[in-house]
């Protein structure tokens, strides 16, 4: 099992705002959170954003997470204002480098 | 549709956010009319929004020095420094059928209210997407939204004074931030009533109830004994680390 690792990466979203990503990972994505000043609708749809992107491979590519987090935006009815599924990718990415 | 309109009271930030969250229940159940509430915040407060980090966000020992409290709220957005007598606060809890359904245009038609309300002061206001008003280019008033079970919660400040020092002293803004520079960078892009119009605290809550009140079926109201039962019950919940340290 890889060792895991810390990190975290903050990103302001071009005429939206901002999100940090504090990531675990090891081989895989084992935690997730993200924070910062935007808003979900409901705003309970964090938990499955985030949810969403854990177990994926630590070395997943940005767009396959962007796909992850979009899903999850679509099956569970979430409105995001000031971030969106490309930006999150982004962050956890970030994170990870 | 006739509204409550309740005057503006002042309560510390754990009684504060319950009430916003009480009336926010009551309203989804069709239990309390659609209300307007206009606070402040005794003693002073840093809220944080329903997903930031509190550690990240805010100083809690300095808080604990100057006796501010610091809590989380539940809708999204920034940390906000309710200065005492620095700010007036207002809430809009009503159905959500009432206002467009598109949230962004939402905070469009309910941030018009403090528009008008500050141009009842004689300071030309305005509204700036996502969830901010400007004077002049500059930031005087933020708000952001929540929605439950058909109801919509928006809360908002409109600054009247401002002392960036003591606000980026409670925030957790890193050292090298706090220079003059800094300071001048804020209040370069902030701006408060006192700003612009001699007006006092009183003077800005008339301008604000007469923005958000004109042309509306309201009459002036109180808190139901039944909703302050609510308020005191989930204030202990805006008291806990569970809920303010959660992320």
């Amino acid at each position: 099992m890889a060792r895991e690792k810390a990190g975290r990466a903050s990103l302001k979203v071009p005429g939206g705002k901002l999100v940090t990503a504090k990531i675990l990972y090891g081989g895989d994505i084992r935690r997730v959170t993200l924070t910062g000043d935007f808003f979900l609708h409901p705003e309970e749809g964090i938990s499955a954003i985030e949810s969403s992107i854990e177990g994926m491979a630590a070395g997943s590519d940005e767009i396959d997470i962007a796909i992850a987090v979009q899903a999850a935006i679509d099956e569970n009815g979430i409105q995001a204002i000031g971030i969106d599924a490309a930006s999150v990718a982004r962050a956890v990415k970030m994170a990870m480098r | 549709m006739r509204w409550r309109v309740i005057g503006l009271e002042e309560h510390d930030a754990f009684t504060n956010m319950a009430i916003d969250e009480a009336l926010l229940a009551r309203i989804a159940n069709r239990e309390s009319h659609p209300t307007i509430r206009f606070y402040t915040w005794k003693p002073g407060a840093v809220s944080i929004g329903r997903f930031q980090s509190m550690n990240d966000e805010v100083n809690a020992g300095r808080c604990r020095e100057l006796g501010v409290d610091y809590v989380r709220r539940i809708t999204g957005g920034g940390a906000v420094y309710h200065a005492y007598n620095g700010e007036v606060t207002y809430s809009l809890i009503a159905p959500e059928g009432l206002f467009s359904r598109g949230i962004r245009e939402s905070y469009r038609e309910i941030c018009s209210f403090v528009v008008k309300g500050l141009g009842n002061l004689g300071i030309s206001a305005e509204f700036a997407p996502i969830n901010d008003i400007l004077v002049d280019g500059k930031k005087i008033s933020g708000s952001a939204q929540t929605r439950r079970q058909g109801a919509l919660l928006q809360h908002g400040t409109i600054l009247y004074s401002l002392n960036v020092r003591e606000m980026f002293s409670l925030l957790n803004v890193s050292r090298d931030k706090i220079s003059d520079k800094q300071i001048k960078s804020v209040e370069d892009r902030v701006t408060c009533v006192k700003d612009h119009e001699e007006a006092t605290i009183k003077q800005l809550y008339e301008a604000l109830l007469k923005g958000f009140a004109d042309g509306l079926d309201y009459s002036m109201g109180k808190l139901t004994h039944q909703e302050l039962d609510d308020a005191m019950e989930l204030s202990g919940s805006y008291r806990s680390d569970e809920w303010n340290m959660m992320r």
